[in-house]
């Protein structure tokens, strides 16, 4: 039965009459003999085999074993394949699978959104963490879209990853106008200490004296031409300025009392309200006594930024 | 098992041709084969002719087979 079930296909080189005679003498059954120029293909049962390769040798005859044929031959040629083939088939199922589920959430392009807000969103609205086949996630884009803050979002699957990409929308900013032409005024009286002109023409000097709202620095340069152009007139300009503080006491005993205590710890206090920018010069007070309280005045001088 | 007969010639429709009690093969080209028998050689020609089944007492033979001539006494050819 053996026999009948595989067959052994030999080539051989030589002239082809001699190997088909040698072949004829050995008595085996020869089939499905090729011919192309002296190479000659055949098959023989593979009990004949033996003999075959025998009387080739004998003869001089050089040839080779190409293949082998029937059921056995087949049947492990076809486990081979169809086993891997097979095998190939549970991998790539096994990796559609094990991608299906939704391993990790990433969030893109969130800098002033919560990026955890926006996972949350995808979480809650994926049908389960088995996402197979789900390719529409406009749903969820939408939902994210709803965010404030949030302009486009794309949610696409890679992998075992859900990848969120969002774009914000641009904050809100306040444009500041730098370049009409506006004078530059004083925002209290004083007497200017220093004048710096970084934009414009200067309209008051060290000394001068000026008064809230006077324009110190005028929005305008004049070329060597003398042509003026107009501009936004920029600057630092200093002045000493008084602050004032005033208080009553009921009485001249009160006053007496509390008086110098008060006035020096009132100075204390203002000197650390103070900014960086002020500078403390000095201060003077001024008693008036009326009817029957007695009012104090505190003049605190001070250089300070007026424009 | 099959009993073969002595130079018994089976042709088929020209395409097929089996040879009984063959004593091998003189001479075999796509165009000519020569066949030894018991009595002489016997000479098939024809067009892409191929042995297809060499037995011990039978030959298969495909192609077309134009002639078939049977000769007391055959020359090898070497073509």
């Amino acid at each position: 039965m053996q026999k009948n079930l595989y067959k052994i296909r030999f080539e051989t080189e030589g002239f082809k009459e001699f190997t088909l005679n040698a072949l004829w003498r050995t008595g085996v059954c020869v089939s499905r003999i090729k011919c192309r120029g002296n190479a000659l293909r055949f098959s023989v049962y593979d009990s004949d085999s033996a003999r075959v390769k025998a009387a080739l040798e004998r003869a001089g005859i050089k040839y080779s074993v190409v293949g082998a044929q029937g059921f056995i031959p087949k049947a492990r040629e076809f486990f081979t394949r169809y086993f891997l083939i097979a095998g190939i088939a549970v991998s790539l199922a096994a990796t559609a699978l094990y991608s299906s589920f939704t391993g990790e959430i990433t969030v893109s392009g969130a800098e002033r959104t919560d990026p955890r807000k926006i996972a949350e969103i995808v979480e809650e609205s994926l049908p389960s963490p088995f996402v197979f086949g789900m390719k529409d996630f406009s749903a969820i884009e939408r939902k994210i879209m709803s965010v404030d803050g949030v302009a486009y979002a794309s949610v696409v699957k890679q992998g075992r990853h859900i990848v969120v990409e969002i774009v914000e929308e641009l904050p809100l900013v306040d444009i500041t106008d730098t370049q009409t032409p506006l004078p530059l005024a004083a925002n209290e009286d004083g007497e200017i200490v220093r004048i710096v002109v970084l934009r414009g023409t200067a309209a008051v000097k060290t000394g001068d004296k000026i008064k809230a709202g006077q324009v110190l620095i005028e929005p305008f340069v004049k070329d060597a031409e003398g042509n003026a152009r107009a501009v936004r007139a920029m600057g630092i300009v200093e002045a000493k300025v008084r602050r004032t503080e005033t208080w009553e006491y009921a009485s001249e005993e009160e006053f007496n009392a509390n008086a110098a205590e008060e006035v020096l710890r009132r100075k204390q206090a203002f000197e650390t309200t103070l900014t960086e920018d002020e500078k403390f010069i000095g201060y003077s007070f001024d008693v008036k006594k009326l009817d029957k309280s007695v009012q104090i005045s505190i003049y605190y001088d001070i250089i300070t930024r007026v424009a | 098992m099959k009993e073969f007969r002595q130079g018994i010639v089976t042709l088929g429709a020209f395409e097929k041709m089996s040879v009984e009690g063959h004593r091998g093969i003189l001479s075999y080209s796509e165009n000519e084969v020569a066949v030894r028998m018991a009595h002489g050689t016997l000479l098939v020609t024809g067009d892409n002719l191929e042995i297809t089944e060499l037995n011990p007492d039978e030959l298969v033979l495909h192609g077309r087979i134009d002639a078939i001539a049977r000769e007391k006494c055959k020359k090898i050819s070497t073509k």
